[in-house]
């Protein structure tokens, strides 16, 4: 067999390289051969994890960061960088001794596309500075554990198109401008009190998660990409219901709608949304309320609340093909006011007429069952003889029932979020 | 292109390309355009074309690739993700000097989903590895003397454990 690998040009090898995790397996490449050495020494993606290397100090790990860019600027002097990511966990107080500004200028020098800082979310030392902000070249920008001063910020990059930000401290204010910006994300920054997207954008991913103990208000203006916007996620936000009940009606492009954990009460809300697709709630505590969604194909519930339940969800789509799928937590130790056939019933009562449906729980025990018109039933992390017991219900009833185990873990509500109180 | 309404209807609308070692395909243009390579050929030449001629990939390549555009064609939606999934993950499991040549055929052809595919494709192959192993897999020569690559793997020698 001939070595095709060595003649494949050095922009394929650099894009194979690329989806090998950093720093390990690309650093490998460069004793392969003196070809591949050459190849990796003007690799345009610069990515350092110190979690990885956690022997070394947080200035032995600055060091050899500083050393591997000395070789990139020997090896690839005029080239642009791609990708410049520092992640660096657990006390990194030394961050504030410049060589992490140094890192940022030769990162912005060398003109970079995708730049990416982390830094430990529990002590934001690090203050980053303003100009890169509005960097010409920059594409895609994602900081975390940071302390942004001044409070007043203005993204200006003319090319960004990812803009992520995530427990970053200090920033009270952001406004975020630029035609291409197509994905944002606001997650746990404890001081931010407005938000605002201005135009002209075609914003299509918004993620926004708040600070609900802090029982602080942000206020959120993101008119300028009502018509783009596709996908809006919206956790622990207080003021995620009447945000949802004024604005949802200008969103005419939304398919998917996640809100997580929005502490309120949910009396009649009502939306009302043409294009939606998908609709997931988690964890809200809903009364009654009212989804108008002719194209929905997928309705996903999380109820973790075991108390007497009152919920009068309805749905309206015209789409054959709506799947529903609801979790819940039903523990032994933490037992339900009423019968559990009672509490499924109620549950599942709102979804009768649809197609397929998923139930998914932690910890169930089966008594009884009192069913509906499903012709899909899968049952999830149900075990085997509550799934005995289940499947010889909707056997009578349903045409396909279906098993699943081993719902990972980000899937599953318990190792997720905890055990609620009652 | 914006006269081209003439013929038959834009939505089966053929064009003729041919391989390197000239063998001539028909293939529905909406398949043929996911190569821009292909796409901004037609925009130059216009209805006038005959036969695109594709001088860096042979026929047994070329059918592999467009097998693959016939596939992605369309717009896949939300349901049939994970069927289009398993098919790509069958399209990319072939011997390695296939691969070679579909990867080097996307890049010329410029296929950006198709590339990167292949690309993850090779990498999944590395990933994990050791040097010798790679070294191995791909029927790399080692060029360096013993001292040379001892020096490299020092100056990373966390890399190597």
């Amino acid at each position: 067999m001939d070595d095709r690998m060595s003649q494949l040009p050095q922009h394929i090898v650099h894009h194979i390289m690329s989806f090998l995790p950093p720093p390990t397996d690309t650093t490998r490449i460069s004793v392969l051969s003196k070809y591949f050495n050459s190849i990796w020494r003007s690799f345009p993606i610069l990515a350092f994890r110190r979690s990885l290397l956690y022997r070394l100090t947080f200035s032995e790990f600055a060091n050899s960061v500083l050393k591997s860019i000395a070789s990139y600027k020997t090896s690839a002097p005029s080239a642009r960088l791609q990708k410049f990511s520092f992640e660096s966990h657990y006390s990194c107080l030394l961050a504030l001794d410049g060589r992490v500004d140094y890192m940022l200028n030769f990162a912005l020098q060398n003109k970079v596309q995708e730049l990416k800082l982390d830094f430990d979310r529990n002590y934001t030392y690090y203050c980053f500075p303003e100009a890169i902000f509005s960097a010409n070249q920059i594409i895609s920008l994602d900081l975390r554990g940071l302390r942004l001063e001044p409070p007043h910020i203005t993204l200006s990059c003319p090319s960004i198109e990812n803009f992520s930000l995530e427990d970053c401290h200090g920033l009270t204010s952001i406004i975020l401008r630029g035609a291409s910006l197509k994905q944002v994300k606001l997650i746990r920054c404890p001081d931010l009190r407005k938000f605002h997207i201005e135009g002209p954008t075609s914003v299509e991913h918004v993620t926004y998660r708040g600070r609900t103990k802090w029982l602080s208000k942000c206020e959120m203006n993101i008119a300028s990409c009502y018509k783009s916007i596709k996908v809006l996620e919206l956790i622990d936000e207080w003021t995620g219901k009447e945000w949802l009940e004024t604005h949802s009606c200008m969103l005419h492009n939304l398919e998917k709608l996640i809100v997580t954990r929005c502490n309120f009460r949910w009396n009649n809300a009502r939306l009302c949304l043409d294009k939606l697709k998908s609709a997931v709630l988690k964890d809200c505590s809903i009364e009654a309320g009212e989804i108008e969604a002719p194209n929905l194909v997928w309705f996903e519930y999380w109820s973790y609340n075991t108390k007497v339940d009152r919920r009068k969800i309805s749905i309206s789509s015209t789409s054959s093909l709506l799947n529903v799928k609801l979790l819940f937590n039903y523990d032994k130790y933490y037992p339900l006011d009423y019968p559990a056939s009672e509490y499924l019933e109620k549950l599942v009562r709102p979804f009768s007429n649809f197609q397929k449906i998923t139930l998914a729980c932690t910890t169930y025990q089966f008594t009884c069952w009192q069913g509906s018109n499903f012709k899909e039933v899968v049952l999830e992390n149900f075990d085997d003889t509550e799934n005995n017991v289940l499947a010889e219900y909707f056997c009578k009833t349903c045409k396909v029932v279906r098993f699943v185990k081993n719902i990972t873990a980000t899937n599953h509500p318990k190792k997720e979020y905890g055990l609620r109180e009652l | 292109m914006a006269s081209s309404t003439s013929g038959s209807s834009s939505s089966s609308k053929v064009v003729k390309i041919r391989s390197s070692d000239n063998e001539n395909f028909e293939v529905e243009e909406a398949a043929a355009a996911r190569s821009e390579t292909i796409k901004k050929l037609l925009e130059d030449v216009g209805d006038d074309a005959d036969v695109i001629p594709l001088p860096n990939v042979d026929a047994k390549t070329l059918v592999k690739v467009m097998e693959w555009c016939k596939k992605h064609m369309d717009d896949v939606d939300e349901l049939n993700k994970e069927e289009m999934k398993t098919w790509d993950a069958e399209f990319v499991d072939m011997d390695q000097s296939c691969l070679y040549n579909v990867l080097l055929a996307a890049n010329f052809l410029n296929i950006k989903e198709l590339l990167d595919q292949l690309t993850q494709k090779v990498a999944d192959m590395i990933k994990g590895k050791s040097p010798e192993e790679i070294r191995a897999t791909f029927n790399i020569k080692n060029d360096f003397t013993p001292e040379e690559e001892a020096e490299i793997r020092k100056q990373n020698a966390w890399a190597f454990e």
